[in-house]
């Protein structure tokens, strides 16, 4: 399940799962709803997400995209190392905030 | 080889334990010696920065490999006299290796620690170190570009030297994460690894806007460059790379450093930029790790306790018979990242009780797959140290693995 906290205008997505391409499309469309508008900050808490594969990267990204055209920014939350370490690697920490 | 990962980790910690244990003492007595540097000291404080570094690497421990690299830089500078070991200098090292031992001893765990401050300190001191024309080459940068014109990196003049020194060679490399990677039923995290590896990745960028939001269609391309230094040579690097041929440009840096632009009579460096110092991070694993080679390195004659002998055509790498275990891997690396540079087979004569440790038995991995693609033979002149076969035996090398990886077996004593 995609747990969803929505205040005014941030929102918290918790996927729950690994975030790879048999589970991207149902997140995208939740994702998708989200993001009303109005809301510009949204973090991706990563708690129990063990491997992000590219097709899920290429969510991450797009979810990025969206909300940089309203301003916001994407804020990724409790990564474990090695996507931590992947996103840094692919110095995606340019352009998401990472919390450790 | 991932099934060995666990037993190579266990010995990593071990390892790293014997280099740090009287590291606080050598630092100490590099700050009562001031200019007048005991180099047997900086060369002991430097080997165990140099070996937890490449350990680090090879095992994907990226912020325990980058807290290394920096450590190793400012030893570096400290053992060519660029810095003084003063006070403040000592106590920044002593932070700095105390943090790595808690990020060893954390393990892949330790990745998730922010030690942005401490790399940032540490490359600080070394930027301030810098000679005038070395923080001169840091402003002034040059573009990197695919064959088709179109550039994708901008990087210092003094990155890209120190990227392919010692004989290393750079690419840029350019995936495709979704017809490279997922469809071939791999990760990004694959990939990296495996880079990691057997290289440094200088720079790495994405093409966000080619992927279009959540309203697009999922995307069917998203493109990845990264540009790389390793010592893997051109004809083996789209197997290392999984690529084909076309999406590997090398980078011929030597004439893009002539090509660049002289300096702006007002360049100035980036205080505190986040950039190395002399000298290059080597290959995480790969035998060119280390800095560039010194005078003694660069005449041919020794590293550390081995000294290289010429033999009919052929190099002979050789403790002496009085020299028992104090081999270090960074000596062997770099011995045998100049015998590569050169074009030239090795013999290893190494005593009985060499034991090279983690990062000399990775070097040899690197190295024996660098020969064989080079079509250079690398081999011992007689039996193969019973030190070295026994560690590789604790590491969880195995006949089969390492035949997997390309790897004669008989390089560690197993057939």
């Amino acid at each position: 399940m995609n747990d969803m906290e929505n205040g005014s205008a941030a929102v918290v997505l918790r996927p729950g799962r690994d975030i790879v391409a048999s589970t991207v499309e149902g997140l995208r469309q939740e994702w998708k709803k989200a993001l009303t508008p109005g809301v510009a900050a949204l973090t991706v808490d990563l708690s129990d997400v063990e491997m992000i594969d590219s097709v899920g990267l290429g969510l991450l990204i797009a979810t990025h995209n969206t909300l940089g055209k309203v301003g916001g920014k994407l804020r990724i939350a409790h990564a474990c190392p090695d996507i931590l370490g992947l996103l840094r690697t692919m110095r995606l920490d340019k352009h998401f905030i990472l919390e450790s | 080889m991932d099934h060995m990962d666990d037993d190579i980790m266990t010995m990593f910690i071990e390892d790293t334990r014997e280099h740090l244990g009287d590291i606080e003492a050598c630092l100490m007595d590099m700050e009562r010696d001031g200019e007048e540097i005991d180099e047997e000291v900086v060369n002991k404080v430097f080997r165990a920065a140099h070996s937890i570094k490449g350990g680090a690497g090879f095992l994907n421990l990226q912020n325990t490999r980058d807290l290394g690299h920096k450590l190793e830089n400012v030893l570096h500078m400290i053992r060519s006299r660029e810095i003084a070991p003063d006070t403040r200098v000592i106590n920044i090292l002593l932070g700095g290796f105390d943090r790595l031992r808690t990020l060893v001893e954390l393990g892949p765990p330790g990745d998730a620690e922010d030690i942005s401050g401490l790399l940032a300190e540490l490359s600080g001191l070394a930027v301030e170190h810098l000679p005038e024309e070395k923080k001169a080459d840091l402003a002034r940068t040059v573009d990197i570009a695919l064959p088709n014109g179109r550039t994708i990196f901008t990087e210092d003049r003094l990155s890209l030297e120190q990227a392919v020194a010692g004989g290393k060679l750079l690419y840029l490399v350019e995936y495709d994460l979704i017809h490279d990677v997922h469809a071939r039923k791999k990760t990004p995290l694959d990939i990296f690894s495996a880079m990691e590896a057997s290289g440094l990745i200088l720079d790495c960028r994405m093409d966000l806007a080619a992927v279009g939001d959540l309203d697009a269609p999922p995307t069917n391309s998203i493109p990845l460059y990264v540009l790389f230094s390793t010592i893997v040579e051109p004809d083996v690097a789209s197997y290392l790379f999984a690529l084909d041929e076309r999406r590997i440009t090398p980078i011929h840096v030597e004439t893009l450093l002539a090509d660049a632009p002289p300096p702006a009579p007002d360049a100035t460096p980036q205080a505190g930029a986040d950039h190395a110092a002399a000298p290059a991070a080597g290959p995480a694993t790969a035998p060119a790790a280390g800095p560039a080679a010194g005078p003694a390195e660069e005449a041919g004659g020794r590293f550390g306790p081995l000294a290289l002998v010429m033999e009919d055509g052929v190099a002979r790498l050789t403790t002496g018979p009085d020299q028992e275990a104090d081999l270090s891997g960074a000596d062997l690396a770099a011995a045998l990242s100049a015998c590569l540079t050169r074009g030239i087979g090795v013999r290893l004569d190494l005593s009985p009780g060499t034991e090279p440790g983690l990062d000399g038995l990775v070097a040899l991995v690197s190295a024996a797959r660098s020969f064989a693609a080079r079509g250079l033979s690398l081999a011992h002149a007689g039996e193969v140290p019973a030190g070295l076969s026994a560690q590789a035996a604790r590491a969880g090398f195995t006949a089969r693995a390492l035949a997997e990886a390309g790897v004669d077996g008989r390089l560690f004593g197993m057939s």
